[in-house]
């Protein structure tokens, strides 16, 4: 029974990166109604960034994580104004093409520097761990909990609490409506652009403490873990993409911990297939009419 | 700006065009091809690959070429090295490319098992087989360790460290030493057919005749960073020994968590990672792994080569680097003996007398100990020897 329940327990933990991934694909995505395909890579970088800046400018982590959520969060706009601004209104296919191109270079950029090789990502921290209650607790999973639930409940009070935030769902309702009432959406799409990528920075740097390493194949992995936890979570709901995150987390634990490891995508997608069928709104999303 | 698109054109096709007539014994050189990792994952054994070629290209050429029908040309592989990215349809297609449109006498590569075992179906199967439209080119490759490469096609052969003539021997030796040892667990890459083939044909009637029951075998997936799961399950099984047929990258990460965890099992066996990247990555957390080898550092012609090597590649040469180097010498003394002429006429001709001149090497010095060409495979056989992580190094290890 206690091994189940630690397999849980690191599943839940580590599930608060995928529950940080998908909140920030979610707030574009599922809030917005916009695509960043782009987004995967933006995680990659902000592994890297805070990796170059711990490994070669000793820069503390702390301060590392935080530079790096600041890079991507100006990469994010960037994004948004050379990939999507300009075809705001076109077919849906556009943002597709745009945002995999931005994909694909945001990859060679940093395939160029860092080469395609696994970087060492070493914290002080990396082989701590306590005891509590005859389970045993990684101090790496710690932080990410830590930082997550943090992070989730700052953006939920965010978007359902502050002008800002009611703006983005104002817009996500009704952009020409929004503008109308004097919201200015250019200002705010980027700011939302901003803050996902940010978020997805933090997540790739959490994983990079966790796992100890780092690779431009992070992108690809969190992308699609991400659009599995929106998925699960429901489309547009911060605590849906949490809850989701984290049970993920949990199934890939289990799976891998009783069976073979193999079947660990073969669970994690069946429960998706499942969702799609039984729930389409996903655990925590709102069934809403669609606009004529 | 248009206008000049169909002048520039014209003008790149007769560019190209006069390159192809220079060629052969009018360019002076030997064509010989390379398929590489140059990126992507498992860069770290391309790296050794090509630059062990380039080392003993330089010696080669240096010393004056190689003799071809009378006359000293040089090698020039600079022209024809191509990055597979570790991709099978891009091995494949580069491999037509070298033997079609390139023209090359020879190609070495590809890298990984996976696509050797997929750049190897396209070879001719069976010698004079008119009905058999498979490529006619010899293949030298150096890396890949898959059991039955040498099997598969006459053109296909190997100057590689490969386990299924070595552990026979080495393996039971470690066995006993580190023993006893009653069960084992496995950890290979999922998206590879390298563990489990290699499992199927050499480890599990290996670990069989020794007694070992194999508990668990578990596949990762390309990219997985969280091993803890896996960690946690062998830790419940408690295998006396854990075998690792993957890549290094694996290796360092699954005994990175492992020494989170705390999970010691008796004796770490990996096969296919002997690079300095898993050392690099896995630190301490590597120290005492235990893999088997055909290079031996310590012996002095190898340490001669592998000098060279490190001011060349600016990383230390392992047995990847140490067979390439070897297999372009290989390559030299075959074409030496064949009696090629060289010319574009002849190429097809010329990589039929050299697939001929390769079954026949017999005693060649290598950089640890001479090597044969195994009598019914097309395998060369080298010595062996088991070596361990210790102190951050491939040492050799002796009971």
């Amino acid at each position: 029974m206690s091994f189940l329940l630690q397999q849980i327990l690191n599943g839940a933990m580590y599930g608060c990166t995928y529950a940080l991934v998908g909140i920030g694909f979610n707030l574009v995505f599922g809030v917005m109604n916009m695509i960043n395909l782009a987004y995967g890579e933006v995680i990659m970088a902000g592994a890297f960034i805070a990796l170059a800046l711990v490994v070669f400018l000793d820069t503390p982590l702390l301060l590392a994580g935080l530079a790096a959520a600041a890079a991507c969060a100006v990469i994010g706009m960037i994004v948004e104004w050379t990939c999507l601004r300009p075809i705001r209104g076109a077919h849906y296919m556009a943002p597709l093409l745009t945002t995999i191109g931005a994909s694909i270079i945001l990859l060679e950029i940093f395939i160029k520097i860092f080469s395609t090789e696994e970087w060492l990502f070493p914290t002080a921290f990396e082989f701590s761990q306590i005891k509590v209650a005859g389970l045993t607790v990684r101090v790496p999973y710690l932080i990410i909990l830590g930082v997550s639930l943090t992070l989730m409940i700052a953006l939920h009070f965010w978007i359902t609490r502050t002008q800002n935030g009611r703006a983005v769902r104002a817009m996500a309702e009704n952009v020409d409506a929004a503008r109308l009432m004097g919201i200015n959406v250019d200002a705010l799409t980027s700011l939302t652009f901003a803050l996902a990528c940010a978020l997805g920075a933090i997540a790739g740097v959490l994983i990079a403490i966790s796992s100890s390493i780092v690779s431009t194949t992070l992108g690809s992995e969190m992308l699609l873990k991400g659009f599995v936890v929106i998925v699960l979570g429901g489309l547009g709901s911060i605590p849906g993409a949490a809850l989701g995150g984290v049970l993920l987390g949990i199934v890939e634990g289990v799976t891998v911990a009783y069976l073979p490891s193999l079947y660990r995508d073969f669970f994690s997608f069946g429960l998706l297939m499942i969702m799609l069928m039984a729930r389409p709104t996903g655990l925590m999303g709102k069934r809403i009419a669609e606009r004529a | 700006m248009r206008k000049w698109i169909l002048p520039s054109a014209i003008v790149a096709m007769a560019l190209a065009s006069a390159g192809a007539a220079h060629a052969f014994m009018d360019e002076g050189t030997v064509r010989v091809g390379h398929i590489g990792i140059l990126t992507g994952p498992g860069v770290d054994y391309g790296t050794q690959v090509l630059n062990g070629l380039k080392v003993a290209q330089d010696e080669i050429n240096q010393a004056g070429g190689v003799t071809v029908a009378g006359k000293k040309v040089k090698f020039d592989l600079a022209p024809y090295v191509y990055d597979s990215a570790r991709n099978v349809a891009q091995a494949i297609a580069l491999t037509r490319k070298l033997a079609l449109s390139d023209k090359v006498l020879a190609v070495f590569g590809p890298v990984s098992s996976n696509e050797a075992v997929s750049v190897f179906g396209v070879l001719q199967r069976k010698l004079g087989d008119s009905v058999d439209t498979g490529l006619q080119l010899p293949i030298m490759n150096t890396s890949a360790m898959r059991d039955g490469l040498g099997e598969m096609s006459p053109w296909a052969f190997r100057n590689a460290t490969v386990e299924q003539f070595l552990l026979a021997e080495s393996l039971p030796k470690v066995i006993a030493a580190r023993g006893p040892i009653k069960t084992a667990s496995v950890v290979y890459l999922g998206s590879e057919d390298y563990g489990p083939a290699m499992l199927k044909s050499v480890y599990g009637p290996l670990l069989e005749k020794q007694g070992i029951q194999v508990v668990s075998a578990d596949g990762v997936h390309e990219g997985d960073r969280d091993y803890s799961a896996l960690i946690g399950k062998l830790m419940r099984l408690n295998p006396d020994m854990l075998i690792l047929l993957a890549r290094y990258d694996v290796g360092a990460k699954t005994m990175i968590e492992a020494k989170r965890q705390g999970f010691t099992p008796k004796l770490v066996w990996a096969s296919g990672m002997i690079s300095q990247e898993l050392i690099k990555t896995g630190r301490a957390a590597v120290e005492g792994m235990m893999m088997v080898s055909s290079y031996d550092a310590t012996v002095p012609r190898a340490a001669e080569v592998a000098k060279k090597f490190k001011v060349a590649a600016g990383v230390e040469m392992n047995e990847f680097g140490a067979n390439s180097y070897e297999a372009l010498y290989l390559l030299k003394a075959a074409i030496e003996s064949s009696d090629l002429r060289n010319t574009a006429e002849s190429v097809e001709e010329d990589r039929r007398k050299l697939q001929a001149a390769l079954r026949q090497i017999k005693g060649f010095p290598g950089l640890i100990g001479n090597i044969d060409m195994h009598p019914s495979v097309n395998d060369t056989i080298k010595q062996g020897l088991v070596v361990t992580i210790r102190n951050g190094q491939f040492d050799v290890w002796k009971p």
